[in-house]
């Protein structure tokens, strides 16, 4: 239980995700990806939009708490973060809007490697 | 799948209104519902992956016809009773209580 005299800054600070990890990041900036198609029914932070799409790292985030694990009652498995960018055209074909591009932060449990080689 | 909560890429539901960006509470109930929620969190009864998923897992008419605070008063009342924090009788027996004390203000 939180002390009282506690919840002020608890509320201030938030509850920072960030963990470590023993594994090294499988992707890096500048590598191509692509992400999952897996339609679960439980909770996951991969929009429908975004399934089976390509996309480029562009950024780490570092490892954190895995919401799809840790919403079931899974503990925190925590998961390498990375900032992902897909382009307009890649999510949306022939309704994307002019060029543009949607980023996205995925857990690396989502993506797998891009390369077509 | 996707629940009704992932909603990017739907169409029907016009665009993104940034004209009412006040954050103030609009009511009362809002306030005690967020604040009994972030309590609940601090507490440990559960977590806000558990209360996202559970908001996910409304009704999708019910979901599509409430606000967004009713979206976090859904989850927290879902999990206080799925954690056992309060039992599915305590919970429909306030419900009565307060149902009945409005038709006596009512009446």
């Amino acid at each position: 239980m939180l002390p009282k005299e506690m919840v002020a800054i608890a509320i201030a600070t938030g509850a920072p995700t960030l963990r470590a990890i023993g594994t090294a990041p499988k992707f890096k900036v500048g590598d191509d990806i692509m992400t999952t198609n897996d339609h679960v029914s439980t909770h996951t932070r991969l929009p429908g939009y975004a399934r089976d799409k390509r996309g480029t790292v562009v950024g780490y985030e570092g490892a954190h708490v895995f919401p799809d694990a840790h919403s079931a009652g899974r503990g925190e498995c925590p998961d390498h973060l990375y900032r992902v960018r897909f382009d307009s055209e890649t999510l949306w074909g022939k309704g994307s809007d002019g060029p543009g591009a949607v980023y996205l932060s995925l857990w690396e449990s989502y993506l797998v490697s891009g390369d077509v080689s | 799948m996707r629940s009704i909560a992932d909603m990017g890429g739907m169409q029907g539901f016009g665009p993104v209104d940034r004209a009412d960006d006040d954050t103030r509470f609009k009511a009362e109930w809002e306030a005690k519902t967020f604040a009994v929620n972030l309590l609940s969190l601090a507490a440990g009864c559960f977590n806000i992956d558990e209360s996202r998923y559970s908001m996910e897992n409304m009704p999708p008419a019910d979901y599509l016809t409430t606000s967004y605070f009713e979206h976090w008063l859904y989850s927290l009342e879902d999990l206080l009773i799925s954690k056992g924090v309060l039992t599915e009788e305590e919970y429909r027996a306030r419900i009565a209580e307060l149902t009945e004390k409005e038709a006596g203000h009512a009446a």
